[in-house]
């Protein structure tokens, strides 16, 4: 399953390297002495493709995180799960000892709080296409309806997606337009489109 | 100048309302992007780049230093009491941070991990205040081959010693230089990649990539998750002092750490993890308590926590004064510096020192504010932990909409953020760090011209690397690494063959 994934990332990234190398080729190489505008997205490309081949044939094996004397961490003295899933760690998981930092759990530096799994149903796509559906409604719109009226709306429908009820929904939608405007519009002077209502 | 005078006018030059304000705003909203799930320093970073020009570039820099040290804080507060790692920078402490917790002293341990951060971030501002100026001084005469050197490095190390596979970070790196190559060449002026298309001449613009890959990424990731609130009881003002045996515990631990984290915030590679992790295995090897390691260690604690606060104050350093960022937040807080109309290199320090200065007292400034803030505070920072997403994300989404708009008034960039959010979404639940693209695509425009220029310089010969000592150095030390991390590769392949075949 994860194998196949992989797979198809590979497959995407490849034809992506390949069409790459094939248009970096068409700019200036350059002889040696002189590079020209091709010489680096042409060793890109081709390192690419040579990553995208490795990573479907070999795949990316998710390692043991490695301390820095390259020893596979394991925890110091218990194993431990640390769950990074948003905060929606158990008691369960929370309750042992040690820690087991699973790979992609937290990226370097990390921002990263994604769980590894999606959620079981039919609505783990759902929403979320929605909340893009939402976001290039705002884009398309923008022109037409103005940053307050699409802030309003945009606030509202995305947070009523996500779970939040009507009312509330609208009442979060209303804070940040008012806001939105005040900081953005009045404060720091962005020339939005004023669209429905000309503020500003 | 003088360092010492710098500093007094750069204290003096800080005694201005805004510039206060900017810090204490930024430091809280770095805790509060360290305790609250989603949004991470760097996403906080993104989603203000829009607005740098106006902020000027010592406001920027101010802000994003006091969201930096904030997050730490906020990540340590979360790993303590709830044993969630918020950042990268908080997984070890929350091994015996957590223990302390459960055994009653979370208190302590939240003292103690303020406590060492702030003597560490202090400490490590001194170090900064001398050091970079001397490293700039030095750092004029690197030529084109050593900034290819270092660039490599900055990528290669990142790549090969982030947890997971390196494969994937490899792609990662190859990708990010691919679209930085999209646009205008900056030599010759060739327009690339940019498919017929005129917004595309000017290259992908750096804010909303990365507005979309730290900011729009997280906003759909909450539409995927499911989220239970947490219930913390956060400790009261009275158990927030540590004992004396705490605090003799932590001071030395808290030293070591300072030197540990300083060290490692100034190579490349993923230094808050590299500067933890070593902290605690050193404290965990010197001590005769080593019993006690993983039950609730004071070392444990004040270790790791003056590791990774020193590492980010020195990973101000080799931006400041040669120009390139090694860390992922250094590659943001380079690009409000661009978008300000500075470019940082060894001159940075010479020619804006009124930037510098400033902004290395805002360092002194923020640290000290987020001890007097953060301890009283914590009881409200935890509360915040009840902010669902579902509230939280649509908010986020106007910042991001208007950031992204804002940083060059054009839907393009809109358009653009929400792609680059949907990709690295993608990429990131399927273990391809981000972070490493991001820096690629930042560091891309020093490795091209540098590596073009060293190869007019020695007229097409790539022994040129390998000839000046600074770079030969350099590419040994990657040549090391990189060996030592596909070794450990296939062994360990080879072994959870043979040990379970199914690792998932």
């Amino acid at each position: 399953m994860r194998n196949r994934t992989e797979r198809l990332y590979a497959v995407g990234l490849g034809v992506l390297a390949v069409g790459y190398t094939v248009m970096a080729t068409s700019y200036d190489f350059g002889p040696l002495s002189r590079p020209g505008p091709g010489f680096l997205p042409v060793i890109i490309g081709v390192g690419l493709t040579v990553c995208a081949v490795v990573l479907f044939f070999i795949g990316g094996r998710p390692q043991q995180p490695t301390n820095p004397e390259g020893e596979a961490l394991e925890g110091p003295n218990e194993m431990v799960r640390v769950t990074t899933s948003g905060h929606s760690a158990g008691e369960d998981e929370v309750s042992a000892a040690g820690t087991e930092i699973g790979p992609g759990t937290v990226d370097a530096e990390g921002t990263n709080r994604m769980s590894g799994e999606p959620p079981e149903g039919p609505t783990s796509l759902r929403r979320p296409l929605l909340v893009l559906a939402i976001s290039a409604g705002f884009v398309v719109g923008l022109p037409y309806i103005g940053f307050i009226v699409g802030t309003l709306l945009m606030t509202t429908l995305a947070a009523k997606v996500l779970g939040v009820g009507w009312w509330r929904a609208a009442a979060l939608g209303a804070g940040m337009a008012i806001l939105a405007y005040l900081v953005f519009d009045r404060w720091l002077l962005v020339p939005f489109p004023t669209g429905l209502i000309p503020l500003g | 100048m003088d360092s010492l005078d710098g500093l007094m006018a750069g204290f003096a030059s800080l005694w201005d309302p805004s510039l206060l304000l900017i810090a204490v705003v930024g430091v809280i909203l770095g805790t509060l992007v360290g305790v609250l799930p989603g949004i991470g320093p760097i996403g906080a970073m993104a989603l203000l780049l829009g607005f740098s020009t106006q902020l000027g570039p010592a406001g920027s820099l101010i802000l994003f230093s006091g969201i930096y040290y904030g997050s730490q804080y906020g990540g340590s507060t979360t790993s303590i009491l709830l044993n969630i790692p918020g950042e990268a920078s908080s997984v070890v402490t929350a091994i015996d941070g957590h223990q302390m917790a459960k055994k009653g002293r979370a208190g302590g341990a939240l003292a103690i991990a303020a406590l060492s951060s702030f003597a560490a971030g202090t400490l490590s501002v001194v170090a900064l205040t001398f050091f970079a100026p001397s490293l700039a001084s030095v750092a004029v005469r690197l030529g084109p081959p050593e900034y290819f050197a270092l660039t490599v490095a900055g990528l290669v190390l990142l790549a090969f010693l982030t947890p997971g596979s390196v494969v994937k970070s490899l792609i990662m790196v190859g990708l990010g230089l691919a679209v930085a190559t999209i646009g205008l060449d900056q030599i010759t002026g060739q327009i690339r990649f940019n498919f017929g298309s005129t917004e595309l001449t000017q290259g992908i613009a750096f804010v909303p990539l990365a507005m979309g890959v730290f900011g729009f990424a997280e906003v759909i990731a909450a539409a995927v998750e499911r989220w239970r609130p947490e219930s913390v009881r956060a400790p009261k003002l009275r158990e927030l002092v540590p004992t004396r045996p705490e605090l003799r515990r932590a001071a030395w631990p808290t030293v070591r750490g300072s030197g540990v984290g300083f060290v490692s915030g100034l190579i490349p590679g993923p230094a808050a993890i590299i500067s933890t992790f070593s902290s605690y295995m050193l404290e965990k090897q010197i001590s005769r308590r080593k019993s006690e390691f993983g039950k609730g260690a004071v070392e444990g604690v004040a270790g790791p926590e003056a590791a990774n606060n020193a590492a980010a104050t020195a990973s101000f350093v080799p931006l400041m004064a040669l120009g390139i960022p090694f860390a992922p937040v250094m590659a943001l807080v380079l690009s409000a510096l661009l978008l300000n109309g500075i470019t940082p290199g060894p001159t940075f320090i010479t020619d804006h020192p009124e930037v510098f200065w400033v902004v290395i007292a805002g360092m002194y400034v923020a640290n000290a504010m987020l001890l007097l803030l953060n301890l009283p505070l914590v009881g409200l920072f935890t509360r915040l932990l009840a902010i669902p997403p579902k509230v939280l994300m649509p908010c986020v989404l106007v910042f991001l909409m208007v950031g992204a708009y804002a940083s060059n008034n054009s839907s393009f960039d809109i358009i653009i953020m929400l792609l680059a959010g949907v990709v690295g979404f993608l990429l990131r639940r399927h273990g391809f760090s981000v972070m490493v693209m991001v820096l690629a695509v930042v560091l891309a425009p020093t490795l091209e011209s540098s590596l073009r220029q060293s190869l007019t310089l020695s007229s097409g010969d790539f022994a040129i690397f390998l000839t000046r000592p600074f770079s030969a150095t350099v590419f040994g030390v990657i040549a090391c690494v990189a060996v030592v991390r596909l070794v450990l590769v296939v062994r360990n392949a080879r072994r959870s063959r043979s040990v379970s075949p199914s690792v998932k």
